[in-house]
């Protein structure tokens, strides 16, 4: 028995005057392709006239009314040069024979119709059509490739440039503020230097603000090395939550298997493998700092929930955050990993989570987001390894 | 008291740090905005510690800790960092520097720490 293979994105186009004929032929194919039917040969062109490269193939009669097969040919060809056509015939004469050649029909299938000689002639049609659809394919995600790259390479310039002239000044600024500072703590209290406190409190949020963008250009700056340790992820883990809670004890609590992260110390739990912890831990933060950016959207601090689960199989220590900000959007979900997809319009330009998805990748890692009850998960599978 | 120089190309920094190390009274400091003049003065080996940026027009701070290890191996060192990829530390380290800092610096008492717990102090 031939087995053939079923194919629904190919698209056949079949005109036959005989219902006898047709109707039997059309559901067969319909098992391996997606076919439709028509009765003459000018309906098929009207449907070919609708959009010329709907159909992959065309199966003809010739002799039907209204319009036979080889005019149908000879117009279809002039609106898609490149559409392959096959002809069933019951007429083996050298006249048909030579107008069709001339008309640049691939193949001949002789009536009465051998469903089999039918169904092979259509995947020796089929062939280069497929190898052709699938070369374009893999061309299409090597050009997708390639403008990703530039897309990165443009970002790491223009990164290294602003991020270098930006980062002498913000590092003076900030020094001359703490000073600053110590001046004012040293004042007698007064009504002016509270003013001046909260005053100070928004400059030193301003600082952190444009540090965490220095901090995330140089990730795109930086070269990929390969220094790594044994290192317990979730001390890692702690680190970020350490240098996140700054922002986050304004938005939520943030608990580790459950357990309120304050709690936790050094070595609660330990899951090591080899990695480089700083790179580690800046992934963290980005992952971080997105859901809190997400999570207070929501009014009030006791509805905000961000839960990090670790635990580890045989091959993986899987970390997840889940929040329970709305999700992410349809739109930009298989998306997200992309540099400048961002969908806020206040605290970054949709760097960051490619940066994690960098670093993460570096690790030979895995990084994926989805949605699951009301809230984003980011899920980060790091490979166990020992040395 | 003892005595520490801080070489960066950037006068304002070094203003700013020199300004807050000196407030204890504790230190001794001199500042210097050209690597290729400080070399002349940190060569002696006068200095308790030397503070170094890594990346200098001039002389870069690699090649500066380098030239003063070879005549003072035990010359104090702390690596002022900016945009240095970890091949940099690992080079600092290994030619002998003692510990490093980020620019932005996490903040003046970090480097006040720093400093002082390599002086013992």
């Amino acid at each position: 028995m031939f087995s053939f293979k079923k194919n629904l994105s190919l698209n056949i186009l079949y005109a036959e005057d005989e219902t006898m004929i047709r109707e039997p032929i059309q559901q067969t194919l319909e098992n391996f392709f997606t076919c439709k039917s028509v009765e003459n040969g000018l309906e098929a062109l009207e449907e070919i006239k609708k959009n010329p490269y709907k159909y992959d193939l065309i199966i003809t009669d010739i002799m039907m009314p209204k319009m036979n097969g080889l005019d149908l040919a000879k117009n279809v060809r002039e609106l898609n040069p490149e559409i392959p056509i096959i002809v069933t015939t019951a007429f083996s004469e050298s006249s048909y024979l030579m107008k069709s050649i001339e008309l640049g029909i691939n193949r001949f299938v002789l009536k009465p119709l051998d469903v089999i000689v039918l169904l092979e002639t259509i995947n020796q049609t089929f062939e280069p059509i497929l190898l052709k659809k699938e070369k374009i394919k893999k061309e299409k995600a090597y050009q997708q490739k390639l403008l990703e790259q530039a897309k990165y390479a443009a970002i790491g310039e223009l990164a290294a440039g602003i991020t270098h002239e930006i980062n002498t000044p913000l590092t003076y600024m900030k020094s001359s503020f703490e000073i600053i500072e110590m001046d004012i703590d040293e004042l007698e209290d007064s009504k002016q230097k509270d003013s001046i406190k909260e005053d100070i409190t928004i400059i030193k949020e301003g600082f952190q603000r444009i540090e965490n963008i220095i901090f995330s250009m140089k990730e795109i700056i930086g070269s990929d090395t390969k220094i790594r340790k044994q290192t317990n992820i979730f001390n890692t883990l702690l680190v970020a939550l350490n240098i996140a809670y700054n922002k986050s004890k304004h938005i939520t609590n943030i608990y580790i298997n459950d357990i309120e992260y304050l709690k936790l110390e050094k070595d609660s739990f330990n899951f090591f493998t080899s990695l480089n912890p700083a790179k580690i831990e800046q992934l963290w933060i980005i992952i971080i700092n997105n859901a809190l950016d997400e999570l207070v959207k929501i009014d009030s601090y006791e509805k905000r929930k961000l839960n990090i689960y670790i635990n580890q199989d045989d091959e993986n220590i899987i970390i997840k955050f889940k929040d329970n900000a709305g999700g992410i959007k349809k739109e930009i979900l298989n998306k997200i990993f992309e540099p400048f997809k961002s969908t806020k319009n206040s605290s970054g330009m949709g760097i960051g989570l490619s940066i994690a998805k960098k670093i993460i990748t570096s690790h030979d890692g895995e990084i994926k987001a989805y949605n699951e009850n009301n809230g984003a998960v980011f899920e980060v599978k790091v490979p166990l390894i020992k040395d | 008291m003892k005595s520490i120089a801080i070489i960066d190309d950037e006068n304002l920094i070094l203003e700013t740090l020199k300004k807050y190390l000196s407030r204890k009274g504790l230190l001794y400091i001199d500042t210097y905005d050209n690597p290729l003049n400080a070399l002349n003065h940190v060569k002696s080996g006068k200095y308790d510690l030397i503070i170094c940026d890594i990346m200098m027009p001039q002389m870069n701070g690699i090649d500066l800790l380098r030239q003063v290890k070879k005549l003072k191996p035990s010359q104090k060192f702390i690596m002022i960092t900016a945009f240095s990829t970890e091949e940099k530390i690992i080079q600092c380290d290994e030619l002998g520097a003692d510990d490093y800092i980020t620019k932005p610096f996490i903040s003046l008492r970090d480097v006040e720490n720093k400093i002082f717990d390599k002086l013992s102090m």
